[in-house]
């Protein structure tokens, strides 16, 4: 097991997956509409290869991070590993006085220098670990669609065509959430103070328990009721509502073909094909207004004008013309491994900034009569190594040395 | 307006200013023209911060958005960070003398753009945004710094002349692999925090965006740098090199995928 281990763990074959990934990565931010994306595919980071290659990088972390884990021990243990430095010096207290200036607080034989930081490396290999653990959970799991609803209409999210561009984990939920949204309020044009205006909209959603919440959706932030998150979605348009006999009534939801005109075609009870047609004076989503509007019906060839309040032939029965409203895009989203990505990401960052601390080990000793330190530092050999140097050779320790210059030491204790 | 333009323009003469004293310094060894070019570097901080915060006032957010307004914010934070690091360690003011000059160019950059104004969209209104663009400003401080401790690395190697004026070799190796290791947790800090950020905007917390992509990709290519220190012991010219590479990628990241690619981070850059 642990030869498999090695193997995984090997500098060149680490070194090289991730130059493998830097390399894709960096071309597949470029591919787009160029020659490139037909060598690396529509969807380059959904490609066999990419995730062969991140696979291979999980299995290096993980090796790496096994094998790693005896050698952190040690060290937090005191063990000093062989490649280490060799400090001679006649006194030890003159060893003890230098090392202190460099970080090595404390007392006894062996000292630290920032203890905790040992363990950065070893931490942020786990913290990827858990990261690339939480994205294949959240790959997996993951459930999200897009909606359309109209003001004042109720859409069940559960029913068939609702919810369209819906991209399910492999493993997630057969059908979307079962949530009745209605929505109260909606303004395209909403401008809030020190921003750009933008959508704005009041949701009431009631849950298949029965819970009713209300909520307000802008596109800075989602709403979350009973695991899944609502977010206001871009797309709007204008909407007919129309009243059926028996007062059911039905938003049909138009398509801006371009700024002034808008359209929608749709299957009558009873199977005749008809269009909505909107025409504005100016453009539909001017918030100053759009102008005049003239709404059309197109069926059997002709299209006369249609008013508020008209009866329309609607297929075999008879439908009333009853308002224009503004209709509105939402998005869902059930982002079950939403928890072990982020510890991933706590983790990194917890890491990345242990990090940043030099780490070292010390321990003092004897060998042919004199003081000596045997240091390990995970960073900095050189510069300890001159700088001791230097406090030998000309009694100065150019770290401890005043702006002015260096300061001269006791040569009583260098002696 | 008039007062934004009035400071904005007395900084930049500041560091201008500064960056002449810094190579009067490297060239003439008159050693109180290093300090004079950091006083005055922190002296141009003051009208620095007063453009910065009329612009603010002007247009009601911070400065996230135009080439304008993030360039200026970003020479202003090099300034700060290394009058900082400058005066709490002496051996780092000689990169005055390619950080000045840097940040000169920064503004000059930035003031092509003077006249843009934009209210930002709604998905700023978000906490996320301010760790999200405050760690990629920070993130291109520290790539800069890393950049800079590698040239002076590869200077004071060539010009035997200039390493007396330089802090030691080692030490400058050792700069250099702190600042790539600030530069990685900025950089990891940004990325996470945008991923957060999206999550909190649109449910999702990647997107394959190019700029996202380009991010990771530098998060990745600094980590093999690093690897390359910790597992093959590179230090050095080689290290030097790839300090300069570390911030080639980080300006290709922030700078250049943004102007050249259609992105959802496009506003920053390039505008809505």
């Amino acid at each position: 097991m642990n030869r498999l281990f090695r193997i995984f763990a090997s500098a060149r074959l680490t070194l090289g997956v991730l130059g493998f990934l830097v390399m894709y990565s960096g071309l597949s931010a470029w591919a787009a509409d160029t020659s490139l994306e037909k060598v690396l595919g529509p969807s380059p980071f959904s490609a066999p290869i990419f995730l062969a290659a991140v696979f291979l990088l999980f299995l290096c972390t993980l090796s790496c991070t096994w094998l790693r884990t005896k050698k952190v021990l040690a060290l937090w243990r005191g063990e000093i590993p062989a490649a280490r430095l060799e400090l001679q010096g006649a006194r030890r207290s003159t060893l003890e006085e230098f090392l202190r200036e460099h970080g090595f607080g404390g007392r006894g034989e062996t000292r630290w220098r920032n203890r905790p930081a040992l363990w950065a490396g070893w931490l942020l290999h786990l913290a990827l670990l858990i990261l690339m653990v939480g994205a294949v959970v959240q790959i997996a799991f993951h459930d999200g669609g897009a909606f359309e609803v109209a003001v004042g209409e109720t859409v069940m999210l559960g029913e068939p065509r609702t919810v369209f561009s819906r991209t399910p984990g492999l493993f997630a939920a057969n059908r979307p959430p079962n949530l009745r949204v209605r929505l109260v309020a909606f303004d395209a044009h909403q401008h809030q103070p020190g921003f750009a205006p933008d959508r704005l909209s009041r949701l009431q959603v009631e849950t298949s328990g029965g819970t009713v919440r209300e909520m307000v959706l802008d596109r800075a932030a989602g709403a979350r009721i009973e695991g899944t998150t609502l977010f206001q979605a871009m797309p709007t348009g204008v909407a007919l509502v129309l009243e059926l006999p028996g007062g059911d009534f039905r938003a049909v939801h138009l398509r801006s073909e371009n700024d002034r005109l808008a359209k929608a075609d749709l299957t009558l009870p009873g199977g005749d094909q008809a269009r909505f047609v909107v025409e504005a004076e100016g453009s539909i989503d001017d918030r100053r207004g759009s102008g005049l509007l003239t709404i059309r019906f197109e069926r059997d060839g002709v299209a006369p004008e249609v008013v508020m309040g008209d009866y329309l032939e609607f297929g075999n029965t008879r439908a009333q013309l009853v308002d224009l409203v503004r209709w509105s895009g939402f998005t869902y989203v059930r982002s079950p491994g939403i928890p072990a990505v982020f510890t991933g990401f706590a983790m990194v960052l917890t890491a990345c900034a242990l990090l940043i601390f030099p780490a070292g080990i010390v321990r003092f000793g004897t060998q042919d009569g004199s003081a000596v330190a045997w240091v390990w530092l995970n960073r900095g050999s050189a510069v300890l190594t001159s700088a001791w140097q230097r406090w030998n050779d000309e009694g100065t320790d150019v770290e401890a040395s005043s702006p002015a210059g260096s300061t001269p030491r006791n040569q009583e204790d260098r002696s | 307006m008039i007062a934004q333009s009035i400071t904005f323009w007395s900084a930049a003469t500041a560091y201008a200013l500064a960056s002449v004293l810094f190579f009067i310094w490297l060239a003439f060894r008159r050693n109180w023209t290093q300090s004079a070019g950091l006083v005055v570097a922190a002296l141009g901080l003051a009208p620095h911060v007063v453009s910065l915060g009329l612009r603010w006032a002007e247009v009601g957010h911070g400065p996230f958005s135009t080439r304008y307004e993030v360039l200026s914010a970003n020479a202003f934070l090099v300034v700060v960070v290394f009058v900082i690091l400058a005066v709490a360690n002496r051996r780092l003011r000689p990169m005055g003398a390619a950080v000045l000059p840097t940040v000169f160019v920064l503004m000059g950059w930035a003031v092509n753009s003077f006249g843009l104004r934009y209210e930002v969209p709604i998905i700023f209104k978000s906490y996320w945004l301010w760790l999200h663009i405050g760690f990629a400003k920070l993130f291109f401080v520290f790539a800069l710094l890393t950049a800079v401790a590698g040239l002076a690395y590869l200077l004071g190697d060539r010009f035997g002349g200039l390493q007396a004026r330089l802090p030691g070799k080692e030490r400058l190796d050792l700069y250099g692999h702190q600042f790539l290791l600030v530069s990685f947790l900025c950089l990891g800090l940004m990325i996470i925090a945008g991923s957060l950020w999206a999550h909190q905007s649109w449910g999702r917390y990647w997107g394959w965006d190019p700029i996202e992509t380009s991010a990771l990709a530098t998060w990745l290519a600094y980590g093999v740098i690093l690897h390359f220190r910790v597992l093959h012991h590179w230090s050095g010219r080689r290290m030097a090199w790839l300090n300069l590479f570390a911030f080639a990628l980080a300006v290709f990241t922030l700078y250049v995928v943004v102007i050249v690619l259609p992105t959802i981070h496009n506003f920053y850059m390039v505008g809505p």
